[in-house]
């Protein structure tokens, strides 16, 4: 039985560590706007600068260091970090728009709670109470 | 130009710096190449032109200027709601010269809506506004033959609204400008070739130009949603051409209609070198089309590019070109063809030159971009050129013959 269960973990080591890895949207307590698939997308790539009820957003991103930021580029914005990058450097050099800033996990717990025009991501099993998730990918 | 972009700067380095953070980053590629085949050019030798605006091209040989290249930029929130940006710029093929080629000014009205002033990338192409950043595409450089105009940048003013309807988010630019580029080695380029210009006296680009784009007037729509890419752009200039030239005065000396003495004459009376004149080869409205986009699938992004300019000149001269280019985009991997073509097509009858099709030529790009840090790539590239402009009844128009070009790129920001 053993035996099985590591063959299948060698055959399949991506299942594991896909099944790890829920990445989970996050606003401030207050937020009650609406946020469609759509919108997440536009507001990551810079296209869009308010949520649903009008009000600001800020969209923050974890360090290129933790795994959540690849998972988030590829389930979320269905882009790989090259294109993704690809695409910033476009914008940045001709003005048209900045990325958004990159902070920790730990930062973006923090600044989600503290600031209701923010929308972030973390690993899912970092959410904590201060936070309201909208959506798990 | 370059010295009051340059004060500019300073000025804005120094007093921007007091108010405000300066925010650095950059971009830069080192590319060497070398034609691995093809017929020689006039010149005697196979020559793969990569670059127009700065007059780079690769021949059979290894060689690293005609492309690499470095840029800085430097962008100052100096206000709520206004920002400089500044480029500097240092290319090989510019001897690393180091220029100012962006300097300008954004006042966001909201956060919709903002103006940009001063000196920027004209907007012409898909990839006009940002062709020297190569980690941004995947080619090692968007195809030469349709990204060949002198002028590139311009000074002027563009206003920008940004603004969804359901799921596509639009973009709408309108921009108004002036361009004058000296000195151009281009012209020199063409003239050694067999000539560009074909005044009836015999006149012909001698040396390098001076070109003026003035009352420069355009827009642009973008609109994207989930997968899809799409630009539109137009505008229209006034085209202007000045130039050293030189005369081959036939001369009939016994009156048998038959030349007996041909008497080259490049200056005036007074010793000054003659000046290109207006004429309708030298001064014309320009209009440029553009309908361009990508559409991005789960592994594999299209790429199109098709664009019309018209030029309202002695020759009615139409110059439809497009590009095409599907890449597959592997994790860190990706491979991509492309393929593209230029036309020139004469439309109007000038002084019995006739009308048709008077150049075509048509390259086949095949390469791999290796995304191996998440700033930097390598890309390895295989250009064929095909010349298929030598038409009778008219001179080969095309700058060169056919060649193929190997390169490899490190392109890289920061």
């Amino acid at each position: 039985m053993q035996k099985k269960a590591l063959c299948f973990m060698l055959l399949f080591p991506f299942i594991s560590a896909h099944a790890l890895a829920d990445i989970a949207l996050i606003v401030h307590p207050s937020n009650a706007a609406t946020v469609t698939d759509s919108d997440i997308k536009a507001l990551f790539l810079g296209k869009q600068r308010s949520f649903s009820d009008g009000k600001q957003a800020i969209p923050l991103v974890v360090v290129e260091s933790e795994a959540s930021r690849s998972e988030f580029n590829t389930k979320v914005l269905s882009k790989t970090d090259a294109q993704l990058k690809a695409y910033w450097s476009k914008l940045t050099f001709t003005g048209k728009g900045t990325p958004p800033r990159e902070v920790s996990s730990d930062e973006m717990i923090q600044l989600v709670s503290d600031n209701p025009a923010t929308i972030g991501f973390v690993d899912a099993s970092k959410v904590t109470a201060a936070v309201k998730v909208v959506a798990t990918y | 130009m370059k010295t009051w972009l340059g004060a500019v700067l300073v000025l804005l380095c120094t007093t921007g710096a007091a108010v405000a953070d300066i925010q650095w980053s950059g971009y830069g590629s080192l590319v060497v190449g070398k034609t691995i085949g093809g017929d020689p050019d006039p010149t005697g030798e196979v020559e793969f032109p990569v670059d127009f605006y700065d007059y780079a091209f690769y021949q059979n040989e290894w060689s690293m200027e005609p492309e690499s290249m470095i840029a800085l930029q430097a962008r100052m929130d100096v206000m709520e709601n206004l920002t400089f940006t500044a480029q500097l710029v240092a290319k090989g093929a510019d001897d690393f010269s180091p220029d100012i080629d962006w300097l300008y000014a954004t006042y966001r009205f909201s956060d919709d809506l903002y103006l940009m002033l001063g000196r920027r990338n004209l907007p012409m192409y898909y990839f006009s506004e940002y062709m020297e950043v190569g980690f941004a595409y995947p080619w090692v450089r968007p195809p030469a033959n349709l990204y060949w105009w002198e002028i590139t940048q311009f000074n002027g003013a563009t206003l920008v609204k940004d603004f969804m309807v359901q799921d596509w988010n639009f973009s709408l630019s309108g921009f108004v400008g002036h361009e004058t580029q000296k000195n151009i080695k281009s012209h020199d380029f063409w003239r050694n070739r067999g000539g560009y210009y074909f005044p009836p006296e015999g006149t012909y680009i001698a040396g390098t130009a001076d070109v003026t784009w003035s009352k420069i007037m355009g827009a642009n729509l973008a609109a994207s949603n989930d997968w899809i890419d799409l630009r539109l752009s137009y505008f229209r200039t006034f085209y202007e051409t000045f130039a050293d030239v030189m005369f081959f005065d036939e001369l009939d000396l016994d009156g048998d209609g038959v030349t007996d003495q041909v008497v080259e004459r490049r200056t005036n009376p007074d010793g000054t070198p003659i000046r290109s004149g207006a004429s309708p080869l030298t001064e014309f409205d320009l209009d440029f089309f553009g309908a361009s986009g990508s559409f991005n699938f789960t592994h594999v992004t299209l790429l199109f590019d098709y664009n019309y300019v018209m030029y309202d000149d002695g020759y009615g001269s139409r110059f439809p070109t497009y590009l095409l280019t599907a890449i597959y985009n592997h994790d860190v991997w990706q491979p991509y063809i492309g393929m593209s073509q230029a036309l020139l097509k004469i439309t109007e009858d000038y002084q019995g030159f006739g009308t048709g099709e008077a150049e075509e030529h048509r390259m086949v790009t095949v390469g791999l971009k290796y995304n191996f840090h998440p700033n930097a790539s390598l890309k390895v590239q295989y250009d064929d050129f095909q010349d298929n402009g030598d038409r009778l009844p008219w001179y080969d128009f095309s700058y060169h013959n056919d060649a193929r070009l190997f390169s490899v790129a490190l392109d890289f920001v920061f």
